[in-house]
């Protein structure tokens, strides 16, 4: 029996569902103070400071520009730079404002509700200037700077893939070419639980800090850096984080905040956001132009893919810069075979809440760029979409695959034969009902780009971190173990995977395993922490690889003990048992051996029982997969309905596959919710217009339909325990697939340019041909 | 966001709120189910220094079915309101409409009256009172007067209630024939981008009374008159129910917003008289 | 310098415990359950009444507790999820979100486990669990399909078993 593909049931279910979670915003500690952030109630102006004079709750104290800097005499780091980009890293506050929201000053007071009063009453002063609230605006000759030593509000640019030579002789060769356009709305991740932070200054003069975050020495290694604070003096945890999907991976502004005052106060102190404050000030996602033209041959060969791709960066650029729109230029060959891939990207500032990193970071994107071409090429030559997939698809012989948009090389795969049984799915769905609503099935394939990655490249490509993992496997004198881990669940299970992966190398059971895991005195360092796709991947492969090196040496010891080999040694259920025979020792035992220190074997004379293991990737892994999806239209209303979804998608090893199914449920409804419902609106003065759950729209239950899930697997050959990542592989798919099942409800020329969320207006609009 | 500080007032009887109202006049704001003005308080986009909550006088809550209408206390719950037999069998629109009020949670303490005095344009219960010519009790240290609903809503979010009176009762008197209510929502439980009430009296086969009140598609609820008239005297047949939409779009012009353009709020109209109108013969 | 805001005693029952707490008169219901009386379990998403996060049994209803002044609440019975399962064996709701994986988080999940719970002891049909009483939870990690399960799952093993409460 192993433990590793048990669909087992979470270890930590229980104390969740007891109520028993411990989240950020449950920290309780004596003395504790309440901070409310005043904001900047304009887009763009010089900051000349805030007025206090108005104030009027007892006891509240404000900490403005003049204040933070006091104790913030570093900058903010940006971990990934493209080549140019002047904004390396910035200060807390500069002076300006550069979007509504923008954190100008803390208030701190006995409660919230007193903090509110106060800070409501705390005066930003600014002289305004004129804002740009869009890429085009941002990009005219005479748009407002918002970096005036600039000379535009480029913040970064690059090409990849093919030369213009090339990719123009593949165009000019074939026999056509089409183009047209794709507007990305901007959204907002929303995880459940707003971000907050509980900052306590300890009696030892080192700085507790209690955060909702999927990167807890990213936050502790940015807070030292503004504030001039060694980082052995702070200690960074996570507790219970209620959802991350990328966009808790650093520290903001708001957060540093917090900490500044505790610092200066020498009072613990909380900020919790409020959900007007996730819509306005936590970043947000996509918000991209693409303009895409397609070269192809008339017998249905897609030949060569340009772009011309802008992003809107907002106010500055996030933790990891332009990343999100660089691996969207890097990934957007897809599933295919193309002669050329050209990108040319820009990452534009304009005067509104920042962008940064959310589920996919750019994979997204690339997908459904390549599966609109896909759909917009198959439209035009009157065949099948999924035959135009099937005949451009890289066949699992042509693996591994050096993609047109290098260092991207896939690993292995078969993307036809998931494509097909995704159509089998498909086929064997009961015809609709004859309601009046016009129906459209799309597809989306995809290779997704997991399990970040080889650290090795990361200085070639801007990368200012690491993204290896390591893993400590202490095993107690008692049999129990504790496995020490740097990267971070926020609802992703991994106190159930990788203690089912320790428990198959440990002989133990799963109840005798607990994950350490968020706090930087305890855990090993991680800048990178929970995203992309690699917890279990690259964590897991540190898992597999101490909790096998801790096996090895349990297995010498009991040999030892036992006058037998190692190698007839067997670990399972709290014994090592010689093999073929009932000699044997529980491992406790063994254990107890290990830290008394004698008569241990000879080679392995060091006393104690625990093992670490820094795990560096050699490559990537490549996860890949199709996802179908039926809509029904209604043609009076425009409104959408997402009736059949299905999925098929190859993952490594499976750990545990409810978990993983339940990853792709959550991204299909995150890629569903941005395809139809979900948009962050900015109106012509650069005010948000989505400020509450009524205007920005998730997805409920009725918005989902059930999601049949066929899981294969294909052991990464490289990831010790064969693991590839996949959580973005629900998003990554379904964004696409949705839109392309509206787009095949909507006449060939309403389907070209389109603009994403298809709300019920547009997609109204797009079938009456009213503009 | 937390509310901005006020004063809780529950006074024990209907003359200890109204004497408070009175007291604190634009000051104050009444308070019932709290579902609709808790929302805007913890936004601050509401500040009233004076909360008056009348949730300990009797006499305001349960509903009065009979032949000529429905007459519901003004802090009936939703809830209460749907587990009325005699509503849905008397009114089958008022019914389906607060089905549709937000969730199950929010009908569970939101209250009729509270729904109706606070007037939002998407709301559903103000065009079901505007649909049947219902009216409102409303009572103050100076009397009572009742005010029919084309006479209450004037404008978003606002009546023509003065601040020291308290709304204590809602009429809505039945229309002949049957009832309905049909919206649309970008998901359910959604404020609809477009909601009717609908009500046709058909008589030897022809339509001798006709009633559409329109959500969403204005600063108040609308009836549309044009195309009520329109379906006088037909048979309610395809033509008349198209007719009848056609006449809708071209009475009513709903402006455009973030969440709908204006000339697809009146399609969204057209559409649930053809959805809701075949089903009422 | 305006004065501090009065405070006044509310007292309730909290999961069948006589409590008292001290709040002002704005106190939300669901910040005097969090701080007042130091049940964490009731979370907070939106203060709007949208996400579900808050939900709480006041007098046997399913409210939002961000939507109920801790005033209003004075004299009732309210009960939380702390109150929910009893002592470590769980409730059929919770051991069916279990068994479901219809949890990731874990945020939203105690609102939809006392949606639940009030609608296993109002009689609700399994229909209207689904849609009436889920259609008022958000959920960003589940995309729903689990928790619809568990909900299944909580209602047709529920029919005249003891687990079911």
């Amino acid at each position: 029996m192993t433990w590793v593909g048990q669909r087992l049931p979470r270890l930590e279910d229980p104390r969740l569902l007891a109520g028993k979670g411990r989240y950020t915003d449950d920290i309780e500690v004596p003395g504790l103070l309440h901070a409310a952030i005043v904001r900047s109630p304009v887009p763009h102006g010089e900051l000349r400071g805030v007025d206090t004079s108005e104030v009027d709750v007892p006891g509240a104290v404000v900490l403005g520009p003049a204040e933070l800097a006091e104790v913030v005499v570093g900058r903010m780091p940006i971990v990934w730079h493209m080549p140019g980009d002047f904004q390396v890293d910035r200060p807390l506050v500069d002076g300006r404002v550069r979007f509504v929201g923008e954190p100008v000053a803390i208030v701190v007071a006995a409660d919230r509700y007193a903090a509110e009063d106060a800070a409501e009453r705390v005066y930003v002063e600014v002289d305004e200037l004129p804002p740009v609230v869009d890429v085009r605006s941002a990009l005219e000759p005479d748009a407002p700077l918002l970096y005036p030593g600039r000379s535009d509000n480029v913040m970064s640019r690059w090409e990849t893939g093919d030369t213009a030579e090339h990719t123009d002789a593949v165009f000019a060769a074939a026999d056509r070419t089409t183009s047209f356009r794709l507007d990305i709305g901007r959204v907002s991740g929303t995880p459940m639980e707003p971000r907050g932070i509980v900052a306590v200054p300890e009696p030892d003069g080192r700085l507790t800090v209690w955060t909702s975050s999927q990167a807890p020495h990213a936050v502790r290694d940015t807070l030292a850096a503004a504030t001039g604070t060694p980082q052995h003096r702070i200690r960074v945890i996570a507790p219970d984080v209620g959802g991350g999907f990328g966009l808790k991976d650093h520290l903001y502004e708001d957060e540093l905040m917090a900490c500044v005052a505790a610092i200066r106060l020498g009072r613990p102190v909380k900020w919790v956001e409020d959900r007007y404050e996730t819509l306005v000030a936590t970043h947000q996602a996509r918000g991209e132009t693409v303009d895409v033209e397609v070269a192809y041959d008339l017998d249905g060969r897609l030949r060569g893919l340009r772009l011309r791709a802008y992003r809107d960066a907002g106010a500055y650029l996030a933790h990891f810069g332009g990343g999100p729109l660089f691996t969207m230029s890097g990934m957007v060959p897809g599933a295919y075979t193309w002669e050329a891939v050209r990108t040319e990207a820009a990452v534009v500032a304009t005067n509104t809440t920042p962008t940064g990193s959310y589920r996919g970071f750019g994979q997204t994107q690339a997908v459904f760029v390549v599966e609109r071409a896909v759909e917009v090429v198959a439209r035009e030559l009157g065949i099948d979409p999924v035959v135009l997939r099937a005949a451009n698809m890289i066949g699992p012989d042509q693996q591994p695959y050096a993609t047109r948009c290098q260092p991207v090389t896939y690993d292995n795969g078969d993307y036809g034969a998931a494509l097909l049984e995704a159509q089998r799915l498909a086929q064997a769905w009961p015809e609709p009902p004859d309601d009046g609503r016009l129906r459209g099935v799309g597809y989306s394939s995809f290779v997704h780009m997991a399990g970040v990655g080889p650290s090795q490249g990361n200085p070639h490509v801007g990368l200012d971190v690491g993204s290896w993992e390591s893993a400590i496997a202490r095993m107690e004198p008692d049999g129990t173990v504790r496995l020490f881990v740097g990267t971070s669940p926020q609802g992703q299970g991994h106190a159930t995977t990788f203690v089912q992966l320790a428990a198959d190398r440990l002989g133990v059971d799963v109840a005798d395993i607990e994950l350490v895991h968020s706090d930087t005195d305890r855990s090993p360092y991680s800048a990178y922490g929970t995203a992309a796709s690699r917890a279990i991947a690259v964590g897991g492969g540190a898992v597999v690889e101490a909790t096998s090196a801790l096996g090895d040496r349990i297995r010498r010891i009991a040999a030892e003990m036992l006058e037998a080999a190692p190698a007839d040694i067997v670990l399972a259920d709290r014994k090592a048992t010689v093999a073929g025979t009932n000699v044997s020792l529980s491992i406790a035992e063994v254990a107890r051996r290990a830290w008394q220190g004698w008569a241990l074997p000879e080679g392995d004379e060091m006393p104690g029982l625990e093992c670490r293991f820094a795990y560096d990737p050699k490559q990537y892994t490549f996860s890949y997969g199709t996802h179908v999806s039926r809509v029904a239209v209604d043609p009076a209303t425009g409104v959408v309905e997402v009736e059949r979804y299905a999925v098929v998608l190859d993952c490594g090893t499976l750990v545990n596959p409810t978990i993983v199914e339940g990853q792709v449920h959550g991204g299909v409804a995150q890629g569903l919710g941005a395809a139809l419902l979900e948009e962050i609106v900015v109106d012509g003065d650069g005010q948000p217009r989505a400020t509450t759950f009524l205007d920005y729209l998730l997805p409920v239950s009725a918005s989902v339909p059930d999601i049949e899930v066929v899981l294969t697997e294909t052991p990464s050959p490289f990831t010790p325990g064969g693991m590839k990542g996949m959580g973005e592989g629900g998003t990554n798919g379904s964004f696409a697939c949705v839109v392309n099942a509206v787009a095949a409800a909507l006449p060939a020329e309403a389907a070209r340019d389109l603009v994403t969320p298809l709300t019920p207006s547009r997609v109204w609009h797009r079938l009456t041909g009213r503009s | 966001m937390k509310p901005a500080p006020f004063t809780y007032l529950d006074p024990p009887d209907l003359d200890g709120v109204l004497h408070a109202l009175a007291e604190h006049g634009d000051d104050a704001a009444v308070i019932s189910g709290g579902q609709s003005l808790l929302p805007l308080m913890n936004l601050r986009l509401a500040r009233p220094e004076v909360l008056v909550d009348p949730r300990r006088v009797d006499g305001l809550r349960g509903v009065t079915v009979t032949d000529d209408a429905v007459v519901v206390g003004a802090l009936t719950t939703a809830t209460e309101l749907l587990e009325s037999p005699a509503v849905a069998a008397a009114l089958p629109g008022l019914s389906q409409a607060v089905a549709c009020v937000g969730h199950l949670q929010i009908r569970n303490r939101g209250t009729i009256g509270g729904s109706v005095a606070h007037a939002d344009p998407s709301a559903e219960l103000p065009a079901v009172l505007l649909g049947c010519d219902g009216e409102v009790v409303l009572r103050s240290s100076r009397g009572t007067r009742t005010v029919a609903a084309a006479d209450l809503f004037d404008g978003p979010f606002s009546t023509t209630r003065e601040p020291d009176e308290l709304l204590t009762e809602v009429r809505f008197p039945v229309p002949p024939g049957r009832s309905g209510w049909d919206e649309v929502a970008r998901r359910p439980g959604d404020f609809a981008l477009a909601g009717l009430f609908a009500a046709v009296d058909l008589a030897d086969g022809v339509v001798r009374d006709a009633r559409l009140a329109f959500s969403g598609l204005g600063d108040r609820p609308l009836r549309a008159v044009a195309a009520e008239q329109v379906l006088l005297g037909r048979p309610l047949d395809a033509t008349a129910v198209d007719d009848c939409a056609d006449a809708v779009v071209a009475e009513l012009a709903p402006p455009d917003d973030v969440h709908a353009t204006g000339a697809h709020r009146a399609a969204l109209a057209a559409a649930l008289v053809r959805r809701l109108l075949p089903g009422l013969t | 310098m305006s004065p501090s805001p009065p405070a006044r005693a509310v007292t309730f029952t909290v999961n069948g415990a006589p409590t008292t707490v001290t709040v002002e008169d704005r106190t939300l219901l669901s910040d005097a359950l969090r701080q007042g009386a130091g049940l964490t379990g009731t979370h907070v998403g939106c203060e709007q009444g949208a996400c579900g996060a808050c939900t709480v049994i006041v007098d046997g209803l399913a409210v939002r507790s961000c939507l109920v002044l801790a005033v209003q609440a004075d004299g009732t019975e309210v009960r939380t999820v702390e109150g929910v399962a009893h002592g470590a064996a769980l409730h059929a709701v919770q051991e069916s979100l279990h068994r479901r994986h219809g949890l990731q988080c874990g945020f939203c999940t105690p609102g939809i486990v006392m949606s639940l719970v009030a609608a296993r002891e109002a009689g609700t049909g399994l229909d209207d669990a689904l849609d009436e009483v889920l259609g008022g939870h958000l959920c960003r990690c589940t995309g729903y399909v689990n928790i619809r399960a568990a909900i299944v799952d909580a209602w047709q093993g529920a029919e005249g078993s003891e687990v079911a409460r």
